[in-house]
């Protein structure tokens, strides 16, 4: 497959600190990469790099084969970059916003109202058009600044956090047409929000301390990461002595006690069989049993320490 | 990107209409009551003998442009790229920093033009002396080279401040100095000869002493339109590496 984005040993320092550090790998066309990590990790100013709204300090940034530094006006029209902020302008009307921006890149009024149309009936927008952004609410600008991204016919959408401020019907809209664009389209986002990462992606990246800790898709990073189940049962009282006993059965990993409550980590779902038959003496009021998802790995605590 | 950033105002002036047309009809209104009224009866005849309300004229009117420029820019650049950040919009347009600033150059002045020849038709109706036709060609061209120099100060300003209270101090601080420093409301002939020689050699007084010179003396002196005008064009290039700088683009 062919690169569409291509990062080399790209740094980016702040202050004498350091933001992104030598960051090297690709993006292929028409992928749907998703970027998740702490906050401070990075990630927004990863974005801004690749979309050329910041320069880095080292290494190069490729956008189908282009160094950014160099031809960065030819880049431009390429790529579409949606901001975290509510970027519009507030004494214009959503249809000002959007053609003012469709106008920038020198596309004919025709060609950018065709395009409004199709987006705004697409995403539920068209009876806010002629609205000042200004009494409109959030999760309708992000909408209308999604649009205003895609006016232009880009072939890379690069999005800080998208559906940021969404009703989950205009999560749903956005992501159905995101989805939908899903091959024509190279598609880099971050995300706060991990439940839409693991139903969307098609690669993850986490980033941390301004490097790329893992990398791949959400079954490989989980597969490789965790095989683990987490589980949780809830008793009537749960003495001490019981959780020391239940804690120390040979493949429960990592128990802790939270109130009445034993959870404990465990590769198979037999070790949890292993712990009713040793908890059969105490009064269950009631159990758990989940697969680990992103959330989990996302963790800290077993991001950094893994289950042992 | 001139049409561009011109049709955006154009949307911006179609929805705040009467916010508009108060500015344009009140302000130049305004200037003459509080200065022209007032500073008539002080100075009668400039020290050529012009009327006084006709001399203040042309300053009457690049203080009102300057009103204007101030304004759009402030809100364009300044305001947009502190705020809520939708400058990035226009610097991911692909169209180089020196398109860019011309751009806004040229945008902000075609407007205050505009508002500025409004505005001299409001005031030739308050001032007594009349108004010669050629009044309403020449002022608007000098205008627009002192609008030049104004826009890159104002856009250097947006580019360097990050605080809107900066902003407003070096702003005022400016404003004092133009309606006292470069001959809006009275001569710079009437301080001492060396500060009047430094004023009058400033770039930024030289369009109006040189536009009173041939309004009421029919004489040009080109070296005072050339040298302002090579100073903006300087300061377009200091402005287009500076806010390369600034934005790390």
């Amino acid at each position: 497959m062919e690169a569409s984005i291509t990062l080399k040993k790209v740094g980016k320092l702040i202050n004498d600190k350091t933001i992104l550090a030598g960051l090297t790998f690709g993006i292929e066309k028409g992928s749907l990469v998703a970027i998740i990590g702490d906050n401070e990790a990075g990630k927004s100013m990863l974005l801004r790099v690749i979309s050329c709204l910041e320069y880095q300090e080292y290494g190069q940034v490729f956008i189908n084969g282009l160094d950014s530094k160099k031809r960065r006006i030819e880049i431009l029209p390429k790529i579409s970059y949606v901001s975290h902020e509510l970027d519009l302008d507030p004494w214009l009307t959503l249809e000002e916003n959007i053609q003012f921006a469709g106008m920038l890149y020198d596309i004919d009024t025709e060609t950018i109202n065709t395009r409004l149309t199709q987006y705004a009936r697409e995403l539920h927008l068209t009876r806010y058009l002629k609205k000042l952004v200004k009494n409109i609410s959030p999760g309708i600008i992000r909408k209308g600044i999604i649009i205003r991204s895609l006016i232009h016919d880009p072939e890379i959408l690069i999005m800080d956090d998208p559906t940021a401020f969404m009703d989950a019907e205009s999560y749903r809209q956005t992501w159905d047409m995101l989805l939908r664009m899903k091959g024509e389209k190279t598609i880099l986002y971050v995300s706060q929000s991990l439940k839409e990462v693991e139903d969307a992606h098609d690669r993850i990246l986490v980033l941390e301390d301004g490097k790329i800790s893992l990398d791949g898709s959400l079954d490989k990073l989980l597969g490789g990461t965790f095989e683990f189940h987490q589980f949780q049962i809830e008793f009537e009282t749960l003495p001490d002595d019981l959780f020391q006993k239940l804690s120390k059965l040979p493949k429960v990993k990592n128990a802790s006690k939270i109130g009445q409550s034993i959870h404990f980590y465990g590769r198979e779902r037999g070790v949890f069989f292993d712990v009713l038959k040793n908890a059969v003496s105490a009064t269950m009021k009631d159990i758990s049993v989940k697969k680990l998802g992103l959330q989990d790995l996302m963790d800290a605590k077993y991001a950094k320490d893994g289950i042992h | 990107m001139i049409k561009t950033l011109l049709v955006r105002r154009i949307w911006l002036i179609k929805h705040r209409p009467m916010t508009t047309l108060m500015f344009v009809l009140f302000l130049p209104a305004l200037l003459h009551i509080f200065i022209v009224m007032g500073m008539k009866n002080l100075v009668v005849v400039s020290l050529n003998n012009v009327p006084y309300d006709l001399w203040v004229f042309p300053g009457i009117i690049f203080l009102f442009s300057l009103s204007s420029m101030f304004t759009i820019i402030y809100r364009d650049m300044f305001g947009f790229r502190v705020y809520n950040q939708s400058f990035n919009l226009l610097t991911l347009a692909p169209k180089s920093k020196f398109h860019l600033i011309i751009a806004i150059l040229a945008s902000s002045i075609i407007e205050s033009i505009i508002y500025a020849f409004l505005a001299m038709i409001v005031l030739s109706f308050f001032i007594e002396s009349p108004v010669d036709f050629s009044f309403y060609f020449i002022i608007p061209i000098f205008t627009t080279l002192f609008l030049l120099l104004i826009g890159n100060i104002v856009i250097t300003l947006s580019i360097l401040t990050e605080r809107v209270s900066s902003f407003i101090y070096f702003i005022i601080i400016f404003f004092i100095f133009m309606i006292l420093g470069t001959g809006i409301i009275f001569e710079l002939d009437f301080f001492p000869v060396g500060i009047s020689n430094i004023l009058k050699n400033n770039p930024i007084s030289m369009p109006l002493i040189e536009l009173r010179n041939l309004l009421f003396t029919k004489n040009l002196d080109l070296k005072f339109v050339t040298i302002p005008l090579a100073v903006s064009i300087a300061w377009i290039f200091l402005n287009t590496a500076l806010i390369k700088k600034k934005l790390k683009q």
